[in-house]
């Protein structure tokens, strides 16, 4: 009887918190492990400077989602340095978001994440934004729209910067490094972006999911 | 606009929050652009060593030739742009046009016959490409059904394969009954890491796919990773990469499992604009 009493409780605090989720969230197949706490993003120089603040409004985005793991702006955030020039520690040590190419030509960003099977923790994380479609357009930042305020709505004809590097960061975090995801389409982890969409707001699946395997701040 | 770099970050902890701002920060898009080109000139030089290992450099001059000549439009940056800077870039983008052209396997033949192609790998390039350019860029379009993961090791730069079994050929050289093996770069390193790239696929062995591929790219990719690669061919198997997208394909829908594929609602349609393209712009089936 106590058990279940001290059971029920448990479910009452969680219902307090978690929010209503949809059966099909978003998996984290790893984590950096608890007692991390933080992790600097640094973004390479060859990135537009005009794409520079909605990765800190991703960031904030995440960050603001309450778990024990945040991201962290440097005081010197640009770095001259590509990941495949830095050292495995300094590889290890940070996120760096560099333009570069892709292999599969539908895709605007990708994200590569090392971790380990055993114990599911991620060792490096890091992020390209396909180069062509940033440098080869008609203006600063091609085909993608990078927003100069949170509350900025891209254009029709524009990728929604924000949205495609908030999905990118959910990878950094241990976000669905099998496959894409593909259930609702509200979560900042599924898969597709269309031209003038917005998708800069969590869904309950995945700040329930982020808080539960980080632990609660 | 200030030279040089100046940031003044603001990173503010307090309890509870982990809110990051960034008071002030300025750089120039000049100093990106220029960051870019530096990038890209030793990018296109891998890939023009790599176009030379397979004995297709021969056309990368004549293409270039053409794209500056007026036939593909040339990237436009901010009118502040130096005159320089511009021009490096046009210059810079016209070889990674020309070159990413030939490593999907369109040859110089192919580009004359077809002006549209060097459009559709140009719309592909800029993001603003739709299915008829896919079916251009792809050599290997195939029905098939997935088979489970490919463990034998190659010296490719890739790290795991996927098998398949084709079920139907729609474009290229695989035959009914051939396997492919879809290679990528998600999969265990030798330090016993496990590494995992978002836009990878997980197949499911038994399911049925179409599956938009590249033999050519496959190829080109792994040289320009390890220069001395040397493809080994097993028969009646098509080793190839993923060039656009995977989709499942379920008894009434057909769903993308690739971020951003353009959408295919039918396979009758599909198959009749592979061959509409293959028969009206003279593109290889």
């Amino acid at each position: 009887m106590k058990g279940l009493l001290a059971q029920s409780s448990v479910v009452l605090v969680l219902a307090l918190f978690a929010r209503p989720a949809s059966a099909a969230d978003p998996i984290m197949t790893a984590t950096w492990g608890t007692g991390v706490g933080t992790k600097p993003v640094y973004i390479h120089t060859a990135m537009p400077p005009r794409c520079d603040n909605p990765v800190l409004y991703g960031i904030n985005v995440w960050n603001d989602m309450g778990a024990t793991f945040a991201f962290t702006w440097p005081s010197s955030p640009i770095t001259a340095q590509r990941e495949s020039q830095q050292t495995l520690e300094e590889d290890r040590a940070s996120i760096t978001i560099e333009d570069g190419v892709m292999q599969n030509s539908t895709s605007l960003m990708e994200s590569g994440v090392a971790y380990s099977t055993a114990s599911f923790t991620i060792y490096d994380a890091d992020t390209k934004v396909k180069s062509s479609f940033l440098h080869y357009g008609d203006a600063q930042t091609g085909e993608f729209h990078c927003a100069d305020s949170p509350g900025t709505i891209p254009p029709a004809d524009k990728f929604d910067y924000q949205s495609a590097i908030q999905h990118e960061l959910g990878h950094a975090l241990g976000f669905q490094l099998e496959y894409e995801y593909t259930g609702d389409a509200t979560c900042i982890m599924y898969y597709g972006l269309t031209r003038g969409e917005l998708n800069r707001t969590e869904c309950a699946g995945e700040y329930n999911v982020f808080r539960s395997e980080y632990g609660i701040r | 606009m200030k030279s040089g770099l100046i940031i003044a970050a603001l990173t503010i902890f307090s309890a509870g929050s982990y809110s990051v701002q960034l008071s002030a920060q300025e750089r120039s898009a000049a100093q990106s652009l220029n960051a870019f080109l530096s990038s890209q000139e030793e990018r296109n030089a891998a890939r023009y060593e790599a176009l030379r290992v397979r004995n297709l450099d021969a056309s990368v001059g004549m293409i270039i030739k053409n794209v500056r000549a007026g036939e593909i439009v040339l990237p436009s940056p901010p009118p502040e742009t130096p005159p320089l800077v511009r021009e490096a870039l046009q210059r810079v983008f016209a070889q990674d046009l020309a070159q990413y052209a030939l490593a999907l396997g369109l040859d110089e033949s192919d580009l004359q016959r077809d002006t549209g192609a060097l459009r559709s790998v140009s719309r592909i390039m800029r993001g603003q490409a739709g299915i008829e350019d896919y079916i251009v860029a792809a050599d290997t379009i195939v029905i098939a059904v997935a088979a489970g993961k490919d463990l034998v090791p190659q010296n490719d730069g890739y790290l795991s394969g996927h098998r398949f079994v084709v079920l139907e050929s729609l474009k290229g050289a695989a035959n009914r009954e051939n396997k492919i093996v879809l290679r990528q770069r998600s999969g265990s390193t030798p330090d016993g890491l496990k590494v995992g790239y978002s836009n990878d696929i997980s197949p499911v062995q038994g399911r049925k796919y179409l599956l938009f591929l590249s033999r050519s790219y496959y190829l080109q990719s792994s040289l320009e990773h390890n220069i001395h690669f040397v493809q080994k061919s097993r028969p009646g198997t098509v080793t190839a990469m993923l060039i656009a997208g995977a989709y499942e394909i379920h008894p009434s829908t057909i769903k993308s499992i690739s971020p951003m594929a353009p959408t295919i609602d039918r396979l009758d349609e599909l198959k009749e604009k592979i061959h509409s393209v293959s028969i009206n712009r003279g593109v290889r089936q």
